[in-house]
């Protein structure tokens, strides 16, 4: 059933090759944009202060590694607010609750689709970015880093699981969503090293799990090993089950609300 | 005859007005990207460099506030924006909508349709800039001179032009277009790559160079940066290029328009 969705999805995702070229070009020209910000402040591409601060003193790798998993990270996110009011507009939501299949299924199918359809958009802007910024990345550099991009998919997956719930219960909730996955940049240190942040911040910053994949990918593209990065591996491992079980626990009060309410109508 | 016009704009501004309005919280999300955006440049400035302001940028563009820099840039771009997006959405909600058909069959002109869905987003675009400027002074230390500001306000109506051109030629393709939404996103980024809002385009490779010149929005941004940096007389150059590539976007857009007006009489729109 989930593979169903998920066939659904891709289906309705590529029927237009347009739509996929605009998605393309929408991710690699808001790269573009910081970076080249950061190059014409830096008058270059090497900072001394960014590799002091994090490691990794090239700032179109720092800049790509964290955008391209910043990207990732809130589409099971994005999936569950315009996904499911998408269905809500088009009044199919409600069909789709009433099918022989059990609802977290139906949204978890949506959000798998979307970030495996947004992981291999932004598999394309990284090598775009990669070419473009003339990075080098090798296959056994991709191999390493794959054991942790997997985790922070999981990690990204159960985030965002809670938004399933509050999206059932508020009509539009997409500039709140949208606010959020901005602050996202600032809170993860997308763009920029979080040294230079507040402390309460950086202690913040740690409860996503953003922060740590970035962390850890950054450091494996900088020379370093999984020894190096062992506290964001295991932040990166506990947040897993909590926001998942936190997740869960939203979407079930939630849907036991909707029985009453009924669901955000359109 | 005119008096009925007006009324119709009026018409149509108000009812754009109240469909943006209907959903406030949009209004913060938008306020909050200005945000976003000059604070990520603040941020980024401060990590890379450990400076408020930039030698590197001083020797490119003349200005060493990397801030200012992007304030300036942000403003065009979002004035900018708004002719595209007020002619081109205001034709995809309704296509979306189904109600586009009804809109054109009104008793108005079609401009007035396009050009009420724009005054909308004008004043809005001015709501925000009365909202930015005072809020970027206090949060980011912006160095806001009024006087110098105003100095740009003619050159940013002077690249006004050509933005509408290009939002009137933009309008008339996205009639004939089964799913605008992409086409329009695909246009939407390459104005905002090639803008020059967040760097100067002088440091893209040629071939965008060229392309981002060719466009009215690099160069009003460029022609307004200079113009509140240096005044009139060191700025000759860039306002008679705006100017030329401004007439020559007016042109284009009403061309276009008028072209696609009588196809539509004869072809009929996109129905959704």
């Amino acid at each position: 059933m989930i593979l169903a969705v998920v066939e659904k999805e891709f289906r309705m995702f590529f029927r237009y090759p347009l739509r996929v070229i605009s998605s393309i070009l929408v991710g690699i020209v808001f790269l573009l944009q910081f970076v080249y910000f950061g190059q014409a402040v830096l008058g270059g591409r090497y900072s001394a202060l960014l590799e002091a601060s994090t490691g990794m003193g090239d700032y179109p790798t720092y800049a790509l590694i964290g955008y391209v998993l910043w990207w990732v990270s809130v589409s099971p996110m994005e999936a569950y607010v315009w996904g499911v009011r998408r269905e809500l507009q088009r009044g199919t939501f409600e069909t789709n609750v009433l099918s022989p299949s059990r609802l977290t299924g139906l949204l978890f199918g949506l959000a798998l689709s979307w970030l495996l359809m947004d992981s291999a958009l932004m598999a394309v802007v990284f090598a775009l970015g990669a070419a473009l910024f003339d990075i080098p990345v090798t296959i056994p550099l991709l191999l390493k880093s794959l054991p942790a991009i997997i985790a922070s998919l999981v990690a990204f997956l159960g985030f965002g699981f809670i938004f399933a719930g509050l999206v059932m219960l508020l009509k539009n909730i997409g500039p709140f969503a949208q606010i959020f996955e901005f602050a996202m940049l600032f809170l993860s240190g997308v763009f920029f090293p979080l040294a230079v942040m507040p402390d309460w911040v950086i202690s913040l910053s740690k409860l996503f799990p953003l922060t740590h994949s970035v962390n850890i990918v950054r450091t494996l593209f900088a020379g370093g090993g999984y020894s190096d990065v062992g506290s964001s591996l295991l932040w990166l491992l506990a947040l897993i089950p909590l926001y998942w079980g936190i997740g869960y626990l939203l979407f079930r009060w939630a849907e036991r609300t909707t029985r009453v309410i009924g669901y955000g109508g359109y | 005859m005119a008096a009925t016009e007006l009324r119709a704009l009026w018409g149509v501004a108000v009812k754009s007005w109240r469909i943006f309005l209907s959903y406030k919280l949009w209004f913060i999300s938008d306020i909050a990207l200005g945000f976003f955006f000059v604070g990520q440049a603040l941020l980024i400035g401060i990590g890379l460099t450990g400076e408020r302001n930039s030698e590197a940028l001083q020797e490119l563009t003349g200005y060493s506030d990397y801030v200012t820099f992007a304030v300036l840039g942000f403003m065009v771009l979002g004035f900018g924006l708004t002719f595209l997006s007020g002619f081109v959405w205001s034709v995809v909600d309704e296509l979306y909508a189904g109600t586009l058909e009804y809109s054109f069959a009104a008793p108005m002109r079609r401009i007035t349709f396009f050009l009420g869905n724009v005054l909308t987003r004008i004043l809005l675009s001015f709501v925000y800039m009365a909202f930015y400027v005072p809020a970027f002074v206090l949060l980011f230390g912006l160095s806001f001179d009024p006087v110098a500001f105003s100095r740009a306000i003619p050159v940013l109506l002077l690249g006004t032009v050509g933005m509408i051109g290009m939002g009137m030629a933009a309008a008339g393709i996205v009639l004939y277009l089964r799913d605008p939404g992409p086409f329009i996103s695909i246009l939407e980024m390459l104005v905002f790559a090639l803008s020059g809002a967040m760097y100067p385009v002088s440091i893209l490779p040629r071939g965008l160079q060229y392309l981002a010149r060719t466009l009215p929005y690099a160069p009003t941004t460029e022609a307004v940066r200079k113009v509140v940096a240096y005044g009139y007389g060191a700025s000759t150059n860039e306002i008679t290029y705006l100017l030329l590539v401004s007439l020559a976007y007016g042109l284009l857009g009403y061309l276009t328009y008028k072209w696609s007006e009588k196809q539509a009489r004869v072809v009929g729109l996109k129905a959704y």
